[in-house]
């Protein structure tokens, strides 16, 4: 039998099991309470609006809200908190925009992923924007996410971060410096990641010691106002753990997890209080230190993201029921904002920040770098400082004078680069006996062990090549590397692109073994003279990697 | 007060009820397919309960609005546009469970004793959201390939790839256990 009438029957089997259990009375009776509730939403929403034309034509102050059908003046209250103009939303279809907080100026920032549902977070100035997007999926784990992060008011450029599986639920840390998330590796038990949003440094969260890792609990990340996070572990309890999180810090037990239920969301509201949103539309205030809990009496469906502003003093709640402002003290009703067209989670974004289109890239003022092999310093001084490039010079050999010719130059001839940018050039006396590139550079490579390794889709550094470094990402890397290097694949200078008497950089081209993904990789490493000679004090990498039959720079 | 309100702009304030006898026999003609799809795509009561409800909530005040012209052709997307939402939240669920049964779950599924028809089903359920969303427009609402495409609102040629590879990886499934046996 055909594959798709198996699956044709397979499909209908499956839908008949609907049948079962489609009770259409109490399928109705959700519907109406939902017509209901989003009707009443509405309704205020566009109230509010009219009193604001009602207030300014006659002069009164007025609020207008609606119960049921109708619609009321009613004396203000004390005046609303000045709210965060600004928010970051996710709509459907998983666009990731900057939003005004009434939706009518909106700019996306992250491409929509159609039917991926996008999870989103940013700093709290919007200065950086992490989301996450289909990831590279693995044999028996067709389910991945990449992690990746833009700088809407940057160069705009998307960069990954890493790829799990698992929900991840990316949180931002207070300080906008730390990325935390929920990973599940293909079924393996859940586990908490963290990655620095300034250098990349990652952390596995463990409750205590290296090698007792149970599963992360379904109660979702917080971070607290002092920077640590909170993290529950199946059967271990509630942990808040201080970050970045060294070897010899242990976490805080702060206590059992909420409870055996599905809490979704979870943001802190105070230094020992969370707002918990639970699976069955309720919304509660939770003490983390004593476990006390109380319910928020208020409406807000399925919540899909919560966001506290402590300017405010309120909740952002997204989800089912649209998009509602939430005074956790129960003081000031729940207040519906205007709701960003098929807006699945928002998070306030303070101080405000610019939503204007950034200025649109000017015409490169690019100029090419000429070929300056042969000239005296001076000459090639001049025709450099005549393109507006600065120029640094530096000699090989023990002496320099005026005679000295250019032997080599960074960046290469007919490269293009931004007047104001540093060329160098590295001079040789006429007769001369200079080694290009010198062995002094060579030799000291063999010694040098302390430079980082730069993944180029993250500017993350990575000290300690193959040394294991303590991330997915970086290991992978100084795996690759160690690879090359082991499997006799040929890993040697090939140019010396500038020197001076105190340091160099050197371009590096590495082949690899036979059936590596990566084919190649670019090594530019700096190297400074100590008393000891040559070592290598930094260093970057790029890839060259094979995917089909496509060959790109960057990997992976 | 009112009147003054509906002039500024607040059309919304009507009696309720006027219209709820004809959508309440507009829910009867299209709850049973809403359900169907909804179950398919989630494999979970609940979950799909709550999409179908919502998904008919949506609807209602452009259905009232007199905008929409296909109301199954709406409800169809709206269904598959709350599912992807929903779907995080499953996993989270089902993760908890596994917690919640360590035994159980530390002895695995064992495939002993099922036949084709169930570890076809689980395969199904299995599959990557968007390829169970692709075969069950394709193979249980028999959609053609540009109208699942414009319901999920991808391109034709990753409706035409994911079908494949969900029939591939399906096709592997029966395979292995043909295989066994």
């Amino acid at each position: 039998m055909p594959i798709e009438t198996r699956v044709r029957e397979a499909l209908g089997a499956l839908a008949d099991e609907a049948e079962g259990i489609d009770d259409a009375p109490r399928l109705w009776d959700r519907t109406r309470h939902r017509i209901t509730a989003r009707r009443r939403r509405r309704i205020a929403a566009a109230a509010a609006g009219a009193a604001v034309v009602v207030a300014a034509a006659a002069s009164i102050a007025a609020v207008v809200v609606a119960e049921d059908d109708r619609v009321v003046l009613q004396h203000p209250g004390p005046p609303p908190a000045a709210l965060p103009p600004e928010i970051l939303a996710v709509v459907d279809g998983g666009v990731v925009a900057l939003s005004s907080a009434d939706g009518s100026v909106r700019r996306e920032v992250a491409p929509a992923e159609p039917g991926f549902p996008t999870e989103a977070a940013a700093t709290a100035d919007g200065a950086v924007v992490v989301y996450t997007r289909p990831g590279e999926p693995l044999a028996g784990c067709p389910d991945r996410r990449d992690l990746v992060r833009v700088t809407p008011h940057g160069d705009g450029d998307v960069r990954r971060l890493l790829t799990a599986s698992g929900d991840l639920r990316p949180m931002v840390s207070p300080d906008g410096r730390w990325v935390a998330y929920a990973m599940d590796e293909c079924d393996a038990p859940a586990e908490v990641g963290i990655t620095s949003l300034v250098d990349g440094r990652n952390y596995r969260v463990q409750p205590t010691g290296p090698r007792h890792l149970p599963g992360v609990d379904s109660v979702p990340l917080a971070w607290a106002p002092d920077g640590r996070l909170l993290v529950s572990f199946a059967g271990a309890g509630q942990f808040l753990v201080s970050v970045p999180l060294g070897d010899e810090q242990e976490p805080a037990h702060v206590g059992a997890a909420p409870e055996q239920a599905f809490a979704e969301r979870a943001v802190f509201v105070s230094d020992h209080e969370v707002a918990l949103a639970w699976s069955a539309e309720r919304l509660s205030v939770q003490d983390v230190g004593t476990g006390e809990r109380r319910d928020l009496d208020v409406e807000v469906g399925r919540v899909s993201s919560l966001s506290w502003d402590a300017g405010s003093g309120r909740l952002l709640v997204a989800g089912s029921g649209g998009l509602v402002v939430v005074d956790p003290s129960g003081e000031e009703p729940p207040r519906p904002i205007a709701v960003v067209d098929g807006l699945t989670s928002a998070a306030w974004l303070r101080p405000p920040v610019t939503v204007a289109e950034p200025p649109a890239p000017s015409e490169s003022r690019e100029v090419v770098v000429p070929d300056l092999a042969g000239l005296t310093i001076d000459a090639a001084a001049a025709a450099l400082e005549d393109l507006g490039f600065a120029v640094e010079a530096a000699a090989i050999g023990t002496t320099a004078s005026p005679d000295d010719t250019v032997v080599w130059q960074e960046p290469p001839a007919g490269t293009r680069r931004l007047p104001g940018d540093r060329v160098r050039v590295y001079t040789c006396g006429p007769g001369a006996d200079c080694v290009v590139p010198p062995p002094d550079y060579v030799d000291g490579l063999a010694a040098a062990t302390d430079w980082h390794v730069v993944d180029p889709a993250t500017d993350a550094r990575f000290p300690g090549l193959g040394h294991g470094s303590p991330d997915e990402l970086g290991g992978a890397i100084a795996e690759r590397v160690a690879r090359l290097d082991f499997s006799g694949a040929s890993v040697v200078v090939s140019q010396v692109v500038g020197a001076s008497a105190g340091d160099a950089e050197l371009w590096v081209r590495g082949r690899a073994a036979p059936g590596d993904p990566l084919v190649g990789l670019d090594l530019r490493l700096r190297a400074a003279r100590g008393p000891d000679g040559w070592s290598v004090t930094g260093g970057e990498v790029r890839y060259l990697c094979a995917r089909g039959e496509d060959v790109t720079l960057a990997c992976p | 007060v009112s009147a003054e309100l509906a002039a500024g702009g607040v059309g919304e304030v009507v009696t309720a009820g006027r219209d709820e006898a004809a959508y309440a026999a507009l829910f009867a003609a299209h709850h049973r397919a809403a359900m169907r799809l909804a179950f398919v795509l989630t494999g979970d009561a609940a979950t799909a309960e709550d999409a179908v409800a919502d998904a008919f909530a949506a609807m209602y005040p452009k259905w009232r609005a007199g905008r929409v012209g296909a109301p199954e052709a709406y409800l169809r997307r709206a269904v598959v546009n709350r599912v992807r939402g929903g779907i995080r939240r499953r996993v989270v669920r089902r993760r908890h469970e596994r917690a919640l049964r360590p035994a159980a779950a530390a002895a695995g599924p064992s495939d002993a004793g099922l036949g084709d028809r169930d570890r076809l089903r689980a395969a199904l359920l299995a599959l990557a959201p968007r390829q169970r969303a692709v075969l069950a427009l394709r193979f249980l609402e028999d959609r053609s390939e540009a109208d699942t495409a414009a319901v999920l609102g991808i391109a034709v040629g990753t409706v035409k790839s994911q079908t494949a590879r969900a029939l591939e990886r399906l096709r592997a499934v029966l395979a292995d256990t043909e295989g066994d046996e």
